[in-house]
């Protein structure tokens, strides 16, 4: 009972931090914000594929750009905002049941590969469907719901994502996906549905990612291809890995990391992303659970210290 | 689970440190009068944006000579810089937050991004400056905040075609676009349009993606229907990329674009074997300072080549006047900080003094008619071996056709 | 259509130089190397510098290929080394590398193309009606060359009858003595080689610049999919074959999607036979 208190607990208050940011924040500072929170939202999805899951996936990217330019589209052609939002969010999830459906078949490094070709194309598919992605530049997209409606909504979805996983992290679906990252075929002799269980989990991260999208769109106003390259992918499987993939709490701590590191020190062309590369190689190789994973490491063997002492 | 307590509360740090620095005054009380510009400094326009900022600083040390009143107060002027790194719709919007929502400049100058602007004008409107863009459809129906300080393309496209069919005999002509590249598609556009009131036949039109860098296939499509000249549709940095490999290909005929490449970027882009492939080669767009008959254009021209050590740029004499627009608008608004009385004041301007272009005044006098002010257009050639371009033809559009078009005497002898 | 086959060829000999890099190293290693496309932008750019500084052209190549196999031999010391007992953690590191390598070019040598000149670019080759740039021409010999020269290594070299049996079972080479480490980095040395021939061949037509690349990176991974992960001819027919398919589909569909059939290939061999096409010869993950 303790455990759900403490993470249902830190969700609520990081979504009142998120409201405050979003509201307090201007100009650079207030952009920073909000991609600090989309990401959170987007992550917490990549969190159950590729935290509890094992599974690399680089398509998040693709299924993030591809909900911000459906509802853009839908909104357009006079959907409602409930209704465009609602029916992006479906219809990329049904685009990650697709993709899984291929590339589940595959482990490892081919997945990561697989999935990466899927968010190439699916760039190349916004930078050239121009009569209705607006081409290379990119388009605006109409406020569907008021500003501060939009605000309070992205707000929210950062503490509920987070309830949502850790539901999902506690739950049988979550166990099964660890049985799978520790040792799949094991899992699958000891009775585990493998191939459904990977199947949902994409749809899940892909449902996560195109809500991101949907909100990224209405608070940012404008959506361009450059958002949603396969190197964005990278940087959120980079994001994720320097949390502490499968933490609870590793999107917000990635999100900050990374979003940090490339908008808010302005560091010259390219330097921010050599500090993340160095930054991410020297955790993987010293700290292969993230920050998250580092600190808990450390105030256990503190408190073992202190219980000897 | 103290760890998720403790990251929890170093978010909580990190955000609360973050708005307690968000908290800024506001701009432009004192007697320096800061306002923004939002440039391509980087990335595949960046054969545009510097050489604006050269030429702004040097409008804003000309108008800073003698200064400008406002309130009864003498007043100079200062320019806050935004790179939008190519990428108006991720860098250029934030930088256009930043300037308006934390650093309060009541208008700024900028390039390319209209439409991905329009959005936040929507919700905190200030007058925008366009010292670059002439694409087609033209951006002044985006928002009324926008103004536009050039012909659009309408203006200039017209005589490439009038002059390669009087000049260099052209009777069919290939078309290559990026696709997607909205400056790009616009000429095309014009270039079908503007072929069919010369009487000039389109040979093929090719495109190429705009990522893409093996243009074999646009190329070779283009050639198969063995054209007169080639005309190439896009910016600088995105065509002569194509040119070299059109040239590779073995295709020797005139090449005619709207790009206003400059030498020092012909050399940049080409490499060593510049000067043979930008042979026959012509631009039409804006007139250059070096090759105009206009005196102050002229000394401009001259100033920036020495101090810049480059060749001056069309759209370098269009940010040059920026600063002084910007200054009579004030004055005329009598406000240096709100942006709907500076906007109003935009349109109610004359040619200011002090500015380089040759602004065509409209009805009136007024620089600015329907949001467009504009200058008289030009065809230029590429005098082999002499790393020079010189005036073709000088001309002005009406109804999409030449007028009074002034054929220069040959000036790369 | 003959031009269109020829240009296919040309595309595929490009991807099957840049996928034998990747396969080798994933053969020995285990590592999906998207570094690689970091090593061939510095590899370009080091032939650029070096012919902007007044250097010949065979000299300027001679340098960018050099300093290929220097970039790729230091990944391999600097961090790849360290993560051969933990494979999981491969493409994390690669990903870390491919951000620093290519960030690292974008600080040198800033984001906007550069073109890079060679003694042949005026050269027309023409046979039979179809007509190739010198520059293209180039690429396909240099790729001939470079390949059957790797071939000749690898099979009448002790060094390469090692190597390939290392790619066969690591472990049971490690029992025959075979020194591992030194055919860890004589792999990454011979990855980082092509990727400077690769380098120098086709930056003269396509500019250098931080992402050149990253196309090609992800084409020849499809490659190396196709032929089978850690399968040296089957990266070679691999790449022929992608070659021939985007070329076709670029010049017949569109080009913009020219990239995308690649990825169609790819889901169809997935569907159809998730080994790749000559999976049995190489390691296989899945």
């Amino acid at each position: 009972m303790r455990k759900h208190a403490s993470a249902l607990g830190s969700s609520a208050l990081l979504s009142v931090l998120a409201y405050l940011a979003l509201t307090g924040l201007q100009g650079d500072q207030g952009q920073v914000a909000l991609l600090v929170v989309v990401w959170t939202i987007a992550l917490t999805g990549l969190n159950v594929i590729l935290g509890l899951g094992g599974y690399p996936s680089m398509a998040h990217a693709a299924f993030f750009g591809g909900g911000a330019y459906l509802s853009a589209i839908l909104l357009e052609k006079g959907l409602s905002m409930t209704v465009a939002a609602v029916v992006s969010v479906a219809a990329i999830m049904l685009v990650g049941f697709l993709v899984a459906l291929v590339f589940s078949r595959t482990r490892g490094q081919y997945f990561a590969i697989g999935t990466m070709f899927f968010t190439a194309v699916a760039f190349l598919v916004f930078t050239n469907a121009a009569e209705f992605t607006g081409g290379p530049t990119g388009r605006p997209v109409d406020l569907g719901y008021s500003l501060d409606a939009t605000v309070v909504l992205l707000a929210v979805s950062v503490g509920a994502g987070l309830a949502v996983f850790h539901l999902i992290s506690v739950s049988r679906f979550g166990d099964r996906l660890r049985a799978i990252r520790e040792d799949e075929d094991l899992a699958q002799h000891l009775g585990v549905p493998t191939a459904r269980v990977k199947l949902l989990a994409v749809v899940v991260s892909a449902g996560f990612a195109a809500w991101a999208g949907v909100l990224f769109g209405q608070y940012n106003g404008v959506i361009a291809p450059s958002q949603f390259t396969f190197v964005q992918s990278f940087l959120m499987f980079v994001a994720l890995g320097l949390g502490g993939a499968g933490r609870l709490l590793a999107p917000v701590v990635g999100a900050l990391v990374v979003i940090g590191l490339t908008q808010l020190l302005n560091l010259g062309p390219g330097v921010s992303q050599i500090v993340l590369g160095v930054l991410f190689i020297a955790v993987t190789l010293l700290a292969p659970n993230g920050i998250l994973g580092g600190i808990t490491a450390l105030t256990r063997k503190v408190r073992r210290k202190e219980a000897v002492a | 689970m103290r760890s998720r307590s403790a990251a929890a509360l170093t978010a909580a740090a990190v955000f609360a440190a973050s708005a307690a620095c968000g908290a800024q005054s506001g701009a432009n009380d004192g007697d320096t009068v800061k306002v923004g510009a939002i440039l391509s400094l980087s990335g595949i326009y960046s054969t545009l944006g510097p050489a604006q900022k050269n030429a702004l600083t040097m409008g804003v040390e000309a108008l800073n000579k003698t200064g400008f009143t406002v309130g009864g107060r003498k007043r100079t002027l200062e320019i806050s810089y935004a790179d939008d790194r190519s990428d108006a719709a991720t860098t250029g919007v934030t930088a256009l937050r930043e300037m308006v929502q934390a650093q309060k400049i009541p208008v700024i100058a900028y390039g390319l991004g209209s439409d991905t602007y329009v959005p936040q004008l929507k919700r905190q409107p200030i007058p925008m400056v366009n010292i670059l863009d002439s694409s087609y459809p033209g951006i002044l129906d985006l928002s009324q905040n926008l103004f536009l300080t050039r012909g659009a393309s309408p203006t200039y496209v017209p005589g490439c075609l009038h002059y390669a069919k009087r000049n260099l005999g052209t009777k069919s002509i290939s078309v290559i676009t990026a696709k997607g590249e909205p400056y790009a598609e616009g000429l095309t556009q014009l270039v079908a349009k503007s072929a069919q009131t010369e009487g000039v036949a389109i040979a093929a039109t090719a495109e190429f993606p705009l990522s893409s860098t093996d243009y074999s296939n646009a190329i070779g499509a283009a050639l198969a229907a063995k054209p007169d000249a080639v005309y190439l549709s896009s910016v600088t940095a995105v065509i002569l990329p194509v040119l070299k490999q059109l040239r590779q290909s073995g295709y020797t005929g005139p090449v005619i674009h709207s790009s206003g490449v400059n030498p020092d970027q012909a050399e940049a882009i080409l490499g060593a074997q510049f000067d043979s492939i930008m042979k026959d080669n012509y631009d039409c767009a804006g007139t250059l300072p070096t090759t105009s008959a206009n005196p102050a254009a002229k000394s401009f021209a001259e100033a920036y080549q020495a101090r810049f050590n480059e060749y001056p740029q069309d759209l370098t004499m269009w940010a040059h006047d920026f600063p002084f627009i910007v200054a009579a608008a004030m004055t005329k608004a009598d406000s240096v900080t709100d942006p709907e009385k500076i906007q109003k004041a935009l349109s109610e301007i004359t040619v200011p003094e002090g500015t380089v272009s040759g602004w065509l005044p409209g009805d009136g006098g007024l620089l600015f008619t329907g949001r467009n002010a504009r200058t008289a257009s030009e065809v230029t050639a590429w005098c082999a071996g002499k790393r020079t371009l010189r005036s073709a033809m000088v001309f002005d559009t009406r109804d999409g056709a030449v007028v009074d078009p002034v054929f220069p005497e040959d000036t790369c002898a | 259509m003959i031009q269109v086959l020829v240009n296919g060829v040309f595309l595929g000999c490009l991807f099957a130089v840049v996928a034998v890099g990747l396969t080798l190293v994933y053969g020995v290693m285990e590592v999906p190397n998207f570094a690689h496309a970091g090593v061939i932008v510095l590899a370009a750019y080091a032939t650029w510098s070096a012919s902007a500084a007044g250097l010949p052209f065979a000299l300027a190549a001679l340098v960018g290929i050099a300093c290929g196999a220097a970039v790729s031999v230091l990944t391999e010391v600097v961090a790849y080394r360290w993560i051969i007992d933990n494979p999981a953690a491969a493409p994390a590191v690669a990903l870390g590398l491919m951000l620093i390598l290519q960030n690292t070019a974008l600080r040198l040598f800033g984001g906007e193309g550069r073109s890079m000149d060679t003694p042949y670019d005026q050269v027309l080759v023409e046979f039979g009606g179809v007509s190739l740039s010198g520059v293209k021409v180039a690429l396909v010999v240099l790729a001939v060359l470079a390949l059957t020269a790797l071939h000749l290594i690898l099979s009448r070299t002790s060094l390469g009858r090692a190597m390939r049996a290392v790619a066969q079972d690591r472990g049971a080479a490690a029992m025959l003595g075979i020194p591992m480490r030194r055919q860890y980095t004589l792999a990454f040395l011979i990855a980082g080689l092509l990727a400077g021939i690769a380098a120098v061949a086709y930056a003269p037509t396509f500019q250098v610049s931080p992402y050149m690349a990253d196309e090609v990176l992800l084409s020849a991974f499809v490659v190396v999919v196709v032929g089978g992960l850690g399968s040296v001819w089957g990266a070679v027919a691999g790449g022929l074959v992608l070659g021939v398919v985007e070329g076709l589909g670029s010049a017949y569909l569109s080009s913009a999607y020219q990239s995308a059939f690649g990825f169609l290939l790819l889901v169809l061999i997935l569907v159809l036979k998730p080994g790749g096409l000559r999976g049995a010869t190489g390691r296989r993950v899945a």
